[in-house]
Protein backbone atom coordinates (compact mmCIF):
# COMPACT_ATOMS: atom_id res chain seq x y z
CA UNK A 1 0.00 0.00 0.00
CA UNK A 2 2.87 2.43 1.23
CA UNK A 3 4.47 2.22 -2.66
CA UNK A 4 0.77 2.41 -3.85
CA UNK A 5 0.62 5.80 -2.00
CA UNK A 6 4.16 7.10 -2.94
CA UNK A 7 3.72 6.13 -6.65
CA UNK A 8 0.52 8.14 -6.74
CA UNK A 9 2.29 10.92 -5.00
CA UNK A 10 4.85 11.53 -7.28
CA UNK A 11 2.51 10.96 -10.12
CA UNK A 12 0.50 13.67 -8.37
CA UNK A 13 3.95 15.77 -7.92
CA UNK A 14 4.75 15.28 -11.95
CA UNK A 15 1.32 16.29 -13.06
CA UNK A 16 1.53 19.11 -10.94
CA UNK A 17 4.96 20.11 -12.30
CA UNK A 18 3.98 19.84 -15.78
CA UNK A 19 0.90 21.91 -15.03
CA UNK A 20 3.00 24.85 -13.29
CA UNK A 21 5.88 24.41 -16.14
CA UNK A 22 2.61 24.62 -19.10
CA UNK A 23 1.09 27.55 -17.37
CA UNK A 24 4.26 29.99 -17.52
CA UNK A 25 5.59 28.53 -20.21
CA UNK A 26 9.20 27.28 -18.65
CA UNK A 27 10.91 28.50 -15.25
CA UNK A 28 12.43 31.35 -15.49
CA UNK A 29 16.79 30.31 -17.42
CA UNK A 30 19.69 32.35 -17.32
CA UNK A 31 18.12 34.16 -14.31
CA UNK A 32 21.82 35.28 -12.39
CA UNK A 33 24.95 35.36 -13.80
CA UNK A 34 26.43 33.68 -11.66
CA UNK A 35 23.89 30.08 -12.29
CA UNK A 36 25.16 30.80 -15.93
CA UNK A 37 27.81 28.39 -16.56
CA UNK A 38 25.89 25.74 -15.24
CA UNK A 39 23.18 26.34 -17.18
CA UNK A 40 24.80 26.70 -20.52
CA UNK A 41 26.44 23.43 -19.78
CA UNK A 42 23.02 22.35 -19.18
CA UNK A 43 21.60 22.71 -22.21
CA UNK A 44 23.26 20.06 -23.90
CA UNK A 45 21.60 17.61 -21.25
CA UNK A 46 18.40 18.87 -22.30
CA UNK A 47 18.45 17.38 -25.55
CA UNK A 48 18.22 14.13 -24.23
CA UNK A 49 16.44 14.34 -20.93
CA UNK A 50 13.74 16.99 -22.00
CA UNK A 51 13.35 20.59 -21.33
CA UNK A 52 14.87 21.72 -17.45
CA UNK A 53 15.83 17.81 -17.35
CA UNK A 54 12.13 17.04 -17.28
CA UNK A 55 11.68 13.70 -19.28
CA UNK A 56 8.98 12.96 -20.74
CA UNK A 57 9.81 9.28 -21.85
CA UNK A 58 12.62 6.75 -20.64
CA UNK A 59 14.93 9.16 -20.70
CA UNK A 60 15.87 9.51 -16.59
CA UNK A 61 14.55 12.90 -15.14
CA UNK A 62 17.38 15.58 -14.03
CA UNK A 63 15.03 18.26 -12.88
CA UNK A 64 15.40 18.61 -9.13
CA UNK A 65 17.02 15.63 -8.45
CA UNK A 66 19.46 16.21 -5.29
CA UNK A 67 23.48 17.79 -6.20
CA UNK A 68 24.72 14.56 -4.53
CA UNK A 69 23.09 12.10 -6.47
CA UNK A 70 23.34 13.96 -10.05
CA UNK A 71 27.62 14.78 -9.07
CA UNK A 72 27.92 11.01 -8.26
CA UNK A 73 26.24 9.50 -10.81
CA UNK A 74 28.38 11.52 -14.08
CA UNK A 75 31.42 10.57 -11.50
CA UNK A 76 30.99 7.08 -11.66
CA UNK A 77 30.07 7.36 -15.48
CA UNK A 78 33.24 9.24 -15.45
CA UNK A 79 35.67 6.35 -14.11
CA UNK A 80 33.79 3.65 -15.33
CA UNK A 81 32.59 2.72 -12.00
CA UNK A 82 29.28 2.21 -12.85
CA UNK A 83 27.23 0.31 -16.37
CA UNK A 84 25.77 2.51 -18.92
CA UNK A 85 24.77 2.84 -22.15
CA UNK A 86 25.78 6.07 -23.71
CA UNK A 87 26.77 7.89 -20.50
CA UNK A 88 30.15 6.64 -19.59
CA UNK A 89 31.24 7.91 -23.03
CA UNK A 90 29.55 11.61 -22.76
CA UNK A 91 30.58 11.92 -18.92
CA UNK A 92 34.27 11.74 -20.15
CA UNK A 93 34.05 14.58 -22.37
CA UNK A 94 33.04 16.80 -19.11
CA UNK A 95 35.33 17.92 -16.30
CA UNK A 96 34.92 17.20 -12.09
CA UNK A 97 34.14 21.12 -11.71
CA UNK A 98 31.52 20.72 -15.25
CA UNK A 99 30.02 17.95 -13.53
CA UNK A 100 29.35 20.25 -9.98
CA UNK A 101 28.10 23.32 -12.23
CA UNK A 102 25.60 20.62 -14.32
CA UNK A 103 24.55 19.37 -11.08
CA UNK A 104 24.28 22.40 -8.61
CA UNK A 105 21.91 23.62 -12.10
CA UNK A 106 19.03 20.36 -11.72
CA UNK A 107 19.51 20.36 -8.22
CA UNK A 108 18.71 23.68 -7.64
CA UNK A 109 15.47 23.53 -10.00
CA UNK A 110 12.07 22.82 -8.25
CA UNK A 111 8.71 24.80 -7.92
CA UNK A 112 8.28 26.94 -4.54
CA UNK A 113 4.40 25.24 -3.74
CA UNK A 114 4.25 21.57 -3.89
CA UNK A 115 1.60 18.76 -3.13
CA UNK A 116 1.12 18.43 0.75
CA UNK B 1 17.81 27.01 -4.75
CA UNK B 2 16.33 28.32 -7.56
CA UNK B 3 12.91 28.75 -6.90
CA UNK B 4 10.22 31.27 -8.88
CA UNK B 5 10.80 34.39 -7.59
CA UNK B 6 8.88 37.84 -7.52
CA UNK B 7 11.30 38.87 -10.16
CA UNK B 8 10.68 35.95 -12.04
CA UNK B 9 7.20 36.04 -11.64
CA UNK B 10 7.26 39.54 -13.25
CA UNK B 11 9.14 38.09 -16.29
CA UNK B 12 6.56 35.57 -16.84
CA UNK B 13 3.63 38.27 -16.54
CA UNK B 14 5.44 39.48 -19.16
CA UNK B 15 4.91 36.86 -21.30
CA UNK B 16 1.54 37.06 -20.97
CA UNK B 17 1.44 40.77 -22.15
CA UNK B 18 3.49 39.54 -25.35
CA UNK B 19 1.05 37.03 -25.74
CA UNK B 20 -1.57 39.39 -26.12
CA UNK B 21 0.67 41.90 -27.92
CA UNK B 22 1.79 39.35 -30.74
CA UNK B 23 -1.42 38.93 -31.31
CA UNK B 24 -1.89 42.11 -33.10
CA UNK B 25 1.46 41.46 -35.44
CA UNK B 26 0.64 41.53 -39.25
CA UNK B 27 -2.47 43.68 -38.65
CA UNK B 28 -1.24 46.85 -39.66
CA UNK B 29 2.13 48.86 -38.95
CA UNK B 30 3.13 48.88 -35.46
CA UNK B 31 4.63 51.49 -33.90
CA UNK B 32 8.34 49.74 -32.14
CA UNK B 33 9.07 51.23 -28.40
CA UNK B 34 12.94 51.23 -28.51
CA UNK B 35 13.20 48.81 -25.98
CA UNK B 36 11.61 46.00 -27.80
CA UNK B 37 13.91 43.87 -29.34
CA UNK B 38 13.32 41.59 -32.60
CA UNK B 39 14.34 38.14 -33.30
CA UNK B 40 12.96 36.55 -36.35
CA UNK B 41 13.85 32.81 -37.04
CA UNK B 42 13.45 31.18 -40.67
CA UNK B 43 13.13 27.58 -40.87
CA UNK B 44 11.09 25.71 -38.12
CA UNK B 45 12.54 22.85 -38.04
CA UNK B 46 15.19 20.94 -35.10
CA UNK B 47 17.45 23.80 -35.15
CA UNK B 48 14.82 26.90 -35.66
CA UNK B 49 11.73 25.57 -34.03
CA UNK B 50 13.91 25.13 -30.41
CA UNK B 51 15.70 28.46 -31.00
CA UNK B 52 12.21 30.18 -30.99
CA UNK B 53 11.73 28.27 -28.24
CA UNK B 54 14.85 28.92 -25.99
CA UNK B 55 14.87 32.51 -26.93
CA UNK B 56 11.38 33.09 -25.25
CA UNK B 57 12.27 31.45 -22.29
CA UNK B 58 15.53 32.87 -22.19
CA UNK B 59 14.22 36.59 -22.42
CA UNK B 60 10.61 36.94 -22.66
CA UNK B 61 10.71 40.45 -23.33
CA UNK B 62 12.24 39.67 -26.72
CA UNK B 63 9.84 39.55 -29.52
CA UNK B 64 10.35 36.38 -31.78
CA UNK B 65 8.90 35.30 -34.83
CA UNK B 66 9.07 31.92 -36.55
CA UNK B 67 8.60 31.76 -40.38
CA UNK B 68 7.82 28.17 -41.31
CA UNK B 69 5.77 27.60 -44.99
CA UNK B 70 4.67 23.85 -43.17
CA UNK B 71 1.63 24.44 -41.21
CA UNK B 72 2.52 20.75 -38.91
CA UNK B 73 7.03 19.38 -38.58
CA UNK B 74 7.48 15.73 -40.18
CA UNK B 75 10.81 14.67 -38.37
CA UNK B 76 13.39 13.00 -40.86
CA UNK B 77 14.89 11.29 -37.47
CA UNK B 78 12.93 8.07 -37.05
CA UNK B 79 11.02 8.40 -40.68
CA UNK B 80 13.32 5.10 -41.38
CA UNK B 81 11.26 3.40 -38.39
CA UNK B 82 7.99 4.45 -40.85
CA UNK B 83 9.70 2.76 -43.54
CA UNK B 84 10.37 -0.54 -41.80
CA UNK B 85 6.68 -0.57 -40.48
CA UNK B 86 7.48 0.56 -37.20
CA UNK B 87 5.91 3.71 -37.02
CA UNK B 88 3.16 5.70 -38.72
CA UNK B 89 3.13 9.19 -40.15
CA UNK B 90 1.15 10.69 -37.85
CA UNK B 91 3.98 9.66 -35.00
CA UNK B 92 6.29 11.84 -36.54
CA UNK B 93 4.49 14.79 -37.85
CA UNK B 94 4.46 17.47 -34.77
CA UNK B 95 2.33 20.64 -34.10
CA UNK B 96 3.67 23.88 -34.02
CA UNK B 97 0.47 25.28 -31.55
CA UNK B 98 2.61 25.42 -28.45
CA UNK B 99 5.61 27.49 -29.11
CA UNK B 100 2.46 30.08 -30.34
CA UNK B 101 0.33 29.82 -27.59
CA UNK B 102 2.18 28.45 -24.69
CA UNK B 103 5.79 30.97 -25.64
CA UNK B 104 4.07 33.42 -27.23
CA UNK B 105 6.58 32.73 -30.56
CA UNK B 106 4.80 34.49 -33.65
CA UNK B 107 4.25 31.81 -36.23
CA UNK B 108 4.21 32.49 -39.79
CA UNK B 109 3.30 30.24 -42.06
CA UNK B 110 4.74 31.45 -45.09
CA UNK B 111 8.15 31.05 -47.27
CA UNK B 112 10.97 33.59 -46.48
CA UNK B 113 11.89 34.49 -50.53
CA UNK B 114 14.75 36.75 -49.49
CA UNK B 115 17.12 38.70 -46.72
CA UNK B 116 18.01 42.39 -46.97
CA UNK B 117 20.88 42.20 -44.64
CA UNK B 118 21.78 45.84 -45.05
CA UNK B 119 17.53 47.05 -44.15
CA UNK B 120 17.41 43.95 -41.68
CA UNK B 121 14.44 42.91 -43.12
CA UNK B 122 13.44 38.72 -44.12
CA UNK B 123 10.75 39.16 -47.07
CA UNK B 124 7.93 37.48 -47.44
CA UNK B 125 6.61 35.26 -50.82
CA UNK B 126 3.95 37.56 -50.37
CA UNK B 127 5.68 40.70 -49.73
CA UNK B 128 5.52 41.30 -46.31
CA UNK B 129 8.75 42.99 -44.70
CA UNK B 130 9.38 41.49 -41.14
CA UNK B 131 12.22 43.76 -39.48
CA UNK B 132 14.62 42.49 -36.79
CA UNK B 133 17.42 43.23 -34.80
CA UNK B 134 18.87 39.22 -35.13
CA UNK B 135 17.99 36.89 -37.76
CA UNK B 136 18.37 33.04 -37.27
CA UNK B 137 18.42 31.05 -40.60
CA UNK B 138 17.91 27.53 -39.95
CA UNK B 139 16.71 26.38 -43.74
CA UNK B 140 17.99 22.51 -43.69
CA UNK B 141 19.46 21.11 -46.75
CA UNK B 142 18.30 20.84 -49.87
CA UNK B 143 19.28 18.26 -52.72
CA UNK B 144 22.23 18.74 -55.51
CA UNK B 145 20.75 17.45 -58.61
CA UNK B 146 24.00 18.97 -60.45
CA UNK B 147 26.58 16.09 -59.11
CA UNK B 148 25.23 13.09 -61.36
CA UNK B 149 24.85 12.50 -65.07
CA UNK B 150 21.19 12.57 -66.00
CA UNK B 151 20.01 13.23 -62.79
CA UNK B 152 17.14 15.57 -61.93
CA UNK B 153 14.48 16.84 -59.60
CA UNK B 154 12.18 15.28 -61.54
CA UNK B 155 13.48 11.93 -61.13
CA UNK B 156 12.53 11.99 -57.59
CA UNK B 157 8.76 10.96 -58.77
CA UNK B 158 10.63 7.87 -59.53
CA UNK B 159 13.73 6.88 -57.48
CA UNK B 160 12.88 9.18 -54.54
CA UNK B 161 15.44 10.34 -51.97
CA UNK B 162 13.17 10.25 -48.89
CA UNK B 163 15.72 12.54 -46.99
CA UNK B 164 13.43 15.34 -46.56
CA UNK B 165 10.29 15.91 -45.89
CA UNK B 166 6.75 13.28 -45.57
CA UNK B 167 6.18 12.97 -49.37
CA UNK B 168 9.21 11.50 -50.45
CA UNK B 169 9.50 9.05 -47.43
CA UNK B 170 5.80 7.93 -48.16
CA UNK B 171 6.41 7.53 -51.61
CA UNK B 172 9.59 5.42 -50.73
CA UNK B 173 7.62 3.76 -48.22
CA UNK B 174 4.71 2.94 -51.24
CA UNK B 175 7.09 1.67 -53.27
CA UNK B 176 8.54 -0.85 -50.95
CA UNK B 177 5.61 -2.13 -50.18
CA UNK B 178 4.52 -2.64 -53.97
CA UNK B 179 7.53 -4.55 -54.52
CA UNK B 180 6.95 -8.29 -54.66
CA UNK B 181 9.16 -10.95 -52.93
CA UNK B 182 12.68 -11.40 -54.49
CA UNK B 183 12.99 -7.88 -55.62
CA UNK B 184 15.99 -5.70 -55.67
CA UNK B 185 16.19 -2.44 -53.48
CA UNK B 186 19.32 -0.10 -54.07
CA UNK B 187 20.44 2.72 -51.68
CA UNK B 188 22.75 4.89 -52.77
CA UNK B 189 24.36 7.23 -49.98
CA UNK B 190 26.74 10.13 -50.82
CA UNK B 191 29.97 11.42 -49.79
CA UNK B 192 30.44 13.66 -46.25
CA UNK B 193 29.44 16.22 -45.58
CA UNK B 194 25.43 15.40 -45.32
CA UNK B 195 22.31 15.28 -42.96
CA UNK B 196 22.47 12.47 -40.50
CA UNK B 197 25.83 10.76 -41.74
CA UNK B 198 24.27 6.73 -40.55
CA UNK B 199 21.02 7.63 -41.60
CA UNK B 200 21.67 5.59 -44.88
CA UNK B 201 22.96 2.74 -43.04
CA UNK B 202 19.89 2.27 -40.25
CA UNK B 203 17.78 2.64 -43.33
CA UNK B 204 18.91 -0.22 -45.02
CA UNK B 205 18.52 -2.17 -41.92
CA UNK B 206 14.95 -1.04 -40.91
CA UNK B 207 14.03 -1.92 -44.75
CA UNK B 208 15.61 -5.41 -44.00
CA UNK B 209 13.64 -5.83 -41.04
CA UNK B 210 10.26 -5.26 -43.40
CA UNK B 211 11.53 -7.48 -46.03
CA UNK B 212 12.75 -10.30 -43.67
CA UNK B 213 9.07 -10.23 -42.37
CA UNK B 214 7.25 -10.18 -45.49
CA UNK B 215 9.44 -10.77 -48.60
CA UNK B 216 12.46 -12.78 -47.42
CA UNK B 217 13.60 -13.36 -50.40
CA UNK B 218 14.56 -9.66 -51.35
CA UNK B 219 18.04 -8.12 -51.78
CA UNK B 220 19.69 -4.76 -50.54
CA UNK B 221 22.32 -3.48 -52.33
CA UNK B 222 24.20 -0.24 -51.02
CA UNK B 223 26.49 1.69 -53.43
CA UNK B 224 28.02 4.02 -51.79
CA UNK B 225 30.18 7.39 -52.78
CA UNK B 226 32.25 6.51 -49.46
CA UNK B 227 34.86 4.32 -48.54
CA UNK B 228 33.62 3.71 -45.13
CA UNK B 229 30.70 4.92 -43.38
CA UNK B 230 30.09 5.33 -39.19
CA UNK B 231 29.69 3.00 -36.67
CA UNK B 232 30.87 0.28 -39.82
CA UNK B 233 31.75 -2.28 -37.62
CA UNK B 234 28.46 -2.52 -35.32
CA UNK B 235 26.03 -2.07 -38.68
CA UNK B 236 28.08 -4.66 -40.49
CA UNK B 237 27.96 -7.18 -37.14
CA UNK B 238 24.35 -6.60 -36.42
CA UNK B 239 23.26 -6.87 -40.31
CA UNK B 240 24.77 -10.38 -40.37
CA UNK B 241 23.37 -11.87 -36.68
CA UNK B 242 19.80 -10.28 -38.01
CA UNK B 243 19.76 -10.48 -41.43
CA UNK B 244 21.75 -12.83 -42.84
CA UNK B 245 23.54 -12.04 -46.24
CA UNK B 246 20.60 -9.83 -47.30
CA UNK B 247 22.36 -6.24 -47.11
CA UNK B 248 25.43 -6.11 -49.41
CA UNK B 249 27.86 -2.94 -49.37
CA UNK B 250 29.53 -2.09 -52.05
CA UNK B 251 32.26 1.32 -51.13
CA UNK B 252 33.40 3.58 -53.58
CA UNK B 253 36.51 1.51 -54.66
CA UNK B 254 33.89 -1.58 -55.65
CA UNK B 255 32.17 0.49 -57.39
CA UNK B 256 30.17 2.38 -54.88
CA UNK B 257 29.62 5.63 -56.83
CA UNK B 258 26.93 6.31 -58.65
CA UNK B 259 27.84 8.45 -62.16
CA UNK B 260 24.52 8.30 -64.00
CA UNK B 261 20.66 7.88 -63.41
CA UNK B 262 18.70 6.57 -65.50
CA UNK B 263 15.26 6.49 -63.26
CA UNK B 264 12.83 5.39 -66.13
CA UNK B 265 15.00 2.90 -66.52
CA UNK B 266 15.06 2.26 -63.48
CA UNK B 267 18.92 1.64 -63.36
CA UNK B 268 22.05 3.41 -61.82
CA UNK B 269 25.18 3.19 -63.85
CA UNK B 270 28.37 2.99 -61.49
CA UNK B 271 32.34 2.54 -62.38
CA UNK B 272 31.46 -1.35 -62.63
CA UNK B 273 28.79 -0.64 -64.87
CA UNK B 274 24.70 -0.79 -64.98
CA UNK B 275 22.62 -1.66 -61.88
CA UNK B 276 18.77 -2.55 -61.93
CA UNK B 277 16.80 -1.96 -58.86
CA UNK B 278 12.59 -2.90 -58.14
CA UNK B 279 13.23 0.09 -55.99
CA UNK B 280 15.90 2.71 -55.91
CA UNK B 281 16.55 5.16 -53.19
CA UNK B 282 19.52 7.73 -54.23
CA UNK B 283 19.90 10.06 -51.74
CA UNK B 284 21.80 12.67 -53.49
CA UNK B 285 24.54 15.16 -52.36
CA UNK B 286 23.37 18.23 -50.56
CA UNK B 287 24.25 22.29 -49.87
CA UNK B 288 22.14 24.66 -47.36
CA UNK B 289 18.86 25.10 -47.82
CA UNK B 290 17.81 27.68 -50.65
CA UNK B 291 17.25 31.17 -48.65
CA UNK B 292 21.41 30.65 -47.01
CA UNK B 293 22.06 30.19 -51.04
CA UNK B 294 20.48 33.04 -52.30
CA UNK B 295 21.32 35.97 -49.35
CA UNK B 296 25.11 35.25 -49.98
CA UNK B 297 25.25 33.27 -46.58
CA UNK B 298 26.92 30.00 -48.52
CA UNK B 299 30.51 30.22 -49.89
CA UNK B 300 31.86 27.97 -52.21
CA UNK B 301 31.52 24.67 -50.56
CA UNK B 302 27.88 25.12 -50.60
CA UNK B 303 28.03 25.52 -46.88
CA UNK B 304 27.58 28.64 -44.31
CA UNK B 305 30.99 29.60 -42.91
CA UNK B 306 30.01 31.11 -39.16
CA UNK B 307 31.80 32.20 -36.43
CA UNK B 308 31.94 28.80 -33.93
CA UNK B 309 31.14 30.43 -31.00
CA UNK B 310 27.88 32.71 -32.04
CA UNK B 311 26.79 30.92 -34.96
CA UNK B 312 27.08 34.42 -36.63
CA UNK B 313 27.55 34.52 -40.44
CA UNK B 314 31.29 34.93 -41.76
CA UNK B 315 29.57 36.90 -44.66
CA UNK B 316 26.82 38.94 -43.25
CA UNK B 317 26.47 41.01 -39.84
CA UNK B 318 23.53 40.17 -37.86
CA UNK B 319 22.47 36.68 -39.51
CA UNK B 320 23.12 33.21 -37.62
CA UNK B 321 23.30 30.15 -39.20
CA UNK B 322 22.81 27.11 -37.23
CA UNK B 323 21.56 23.50 -38.04
CA UNK B 324 22.45 21.79 -40.99
CA UNK B 325 22.91 24.32 -42.92
CA UNK B 326 26.21 25.78 -40.73
CA UNK B 327 29.97 24.75 -40.80
CA UNK B 328 30.22 24.16 -37.34
CA UNK B 329 33.73 22.53 -37.28
CA UNK B 330 33.47 18.68 -36.08
CA UNK B 331 29.74 18.90 -35.40
CA UNK B 332 27.85 16.38 -37.87
CA UNK B 333 24.98 17.18 -39.51
CA UNK B 334 22.41 15.87 -37.48
CA UNK B 335 18.92 17.17 -35.63
CA UNK B 336 20.66 17.05 -31.98
CA UNK B 337 23.73 19.38 -33.33
CA UNK B 338 21.08 21.23 -35.02
CA UNK B 339 19.16 21.47 -31.15
CA UNK B 340 22.33 22.08 -29.21
CA UNK B 341 23.19 24.72 -31.52
CA UNK B 342 19.91 26.68 -31.17
CA UNK B 343 20.06 26.92 -27.26
CA UNK B 344 24.23 28.40 -27.63
CA UNK B 345 22.97 30.68 -30.31
CA UNK B 346 19.68 31.67 -28.57
CA UNK B 347 21.76 32.83 -25.46
CA UNK B 348 24.90 34.36 -27.82
CA UNK B 349 21.97 36.84 -29.42
CA UNK B 350 20.71 37.31 -26.22
CA UNK B 351 23.99 38.87 -24.71
CA UNK B 352 24.90 40.64 -28.07
CA UNK B 353 21.76 42.29 -27.63
CA UNK B 354 22.35 43.50 -24.31
CA UNK B 355 25.70 44.10 -25.82
CA UNK B 356 27.63 41.25 -23.46
CA UNK B 357 30.19 39.16 -24.47
CA UNK B 358 28.73 35.81 -25.15
CA UNK B 359 30.40 33.12 -23.70
CA UNK B 360 31.02 29.59 -25.07
CA UNK B 361 29.98 26.23 -23.61
CA UNK B 362 30.77 22.53 -24.21
CA UNK B 363 28.11 20.90 -26.87
CA UNK B 364 27.05 17.16 -27.57
CA UNK B 365 25.80 15.32 -29.99
CA UNK B 366 24.46 11.80 -29.82
CA UNK B 367 22.65 9.66 -32.77
CA UNK B 368 21.08 6.87 -31.75
CA UNK B 369 20.81 4.48 -35.05
CA UNK B 370 18.05 1.19 -35.07
CA UNK B 371 18.98 -1.98 -36.94
CA UNK B 372 15.74 -3.80 -35.68
CA UNK B 373 12.60 -3.09 -33.98
CA UNK B 374 14.30 -3.67 -30.06
CA UNK B 375 17.98 -3.84 -31.23
CA UNK B 376 19.35 0.18 -31.63
CA UNK B 377 23.27 1.27 -31.71
CA UNK B 378 24.79 4.82 -30.94
CA UNK B 379 27.56 7.24 -31.03
CA UNK B 380 27.98 10.17 -28.92
CA UNK B 381 30.47 13.32 -28.91
CA UNK B 382 31.39 16.27 -26.89
CA UNK B 383 32.39 19.54 -28.37
CA UNK B 384 34.13 22.09 -27.37
CA UNK B 385 35.61 25.18 -28.97
CA UNK B 386 39.67 25.08 -29.48
CA UNK B 387 40.52 28.61 -30.78
CA UNK B 388 37.85 29.47 -33.07
CA UNK B 389 36.91 25.43 -34.12
CA UNK B 390 34.60 23.47 -32.46
CA UNK B 391 36.42 19.95 -32.46
CA UNK B 392 35.41 16.79 -29.93
CA UNK B 393 36.54 16.39 -26.54
CA UNK B 394 39.62 14.21 -26.42
CA UNK B 395 39.25 10.96 -25.16
CA UNK B 396 35.68 11.11 -24.86
CA UNK B 397 32.33 9.84 -26.86
CA UNK B 398 32.47 7.14 -29.62
CA UNK B 399 29.92 4.47 -30.73
CA UNK B 400 28.59 1.73 -28.52
CA UNK B 401 30.41 -1.11 -27.38
CA UNK B 402 31.38 -3.98 -29.92
CA UNK B 403 31.17 -6.76 -27.55
CA UNK B 404 28.13 -5.74 -25.97
CA UNK B 405 24.81 -8.42 -25.59
CA UNK B 406 21.46 -7.95 -27.15
CA UNK B 407 19.87 -6.37 -23.29
CA UNK B 408 22.78 -3.53 -24.16
CA UNK B 409 21.06 -3.07 -27.92
CA UNK B 410 17.47 -3.44 -26.37
CA UNK B 411 18.27 -0.64 -23.65
CA UNK B 412 19.98 1.65 -26.45
CA UNK B 413 16.58 1.17 -29.02
CA UNK B 414 14.58 2.17 -25.18
CA UNK B 415 16.95 5.34 -24.95
CA UNK B 416 16.35 5.87 -28.52
CA UNK B 417 13.04 6.32 -28.30
CA UNK B 418 13.28 8.36 -25.15
CA UNK B 419 15.54 10.70 -26.98
CA UNK B 420 12.93 11.36 -29.84
CA UNK B 421 10.50 12.02 -27.45
CA UNK B 422 12.60 14.17 -25.29
CA UNK B 423 13.79 15.97 -28.01
CA UNK B 424 10.68 16.85 -29.91
CA UNK B 425 9.11 18.04 -26.70
CA UNK B 426 11.96 20.27 -26.51
CA UNK B 427 11.46 21.71 -29.49
CA UNK B 428 7.81 21.65 -29.81
CA UNK B 429 6.48 20.64 -26.34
Amino acid sequence: MTIKKNLIKMLLIFWFVMVIGSLFGGFSLLAQAEDQKGEMLALSCTSCHGTHGLSPGAMPTLFGKSLKYLEQSMQEFKYDQRAATVMQRIAKGYTLEEIRLISEYFASLYIEKSVK
Amino acid sequence: MKKITRRDFNKLIGTFGMVSTLKTIGMGPTILLAAERRVVVVGGGFGGATAAKYLRMMDPNLRVTLVEPKRSYFTCPFSNLMLGGLKKMGELTHSYEKLQKKYGVNVVHASATRIDASSKNVILQDGQNLPYDRLIVAPGVDMRYDQIENYSVDDIKDIPHAWKGETSTLLLLQQLEAMSDGGKVLICPPALPYRCPPGPYERASLIAHYLKKHKPRSKILIFDAKEQFPKQALFSSGWENLYGHMIEWFNRSAGGLILKVDAKGMAVETEFGRETGDVINLIPAQWAGKIARDSGLVDKSGWCPVDQLTFESKLHKGIHVIGDSAIAGSMPKSGFSASNQAKITASAIIALLNEKAPTSATMANTCYSFLSQDYAISVSAIYQLSGKEIVSVKGSGGISSLDADLSVRRAEAIYAQGWYDSITNDMFG
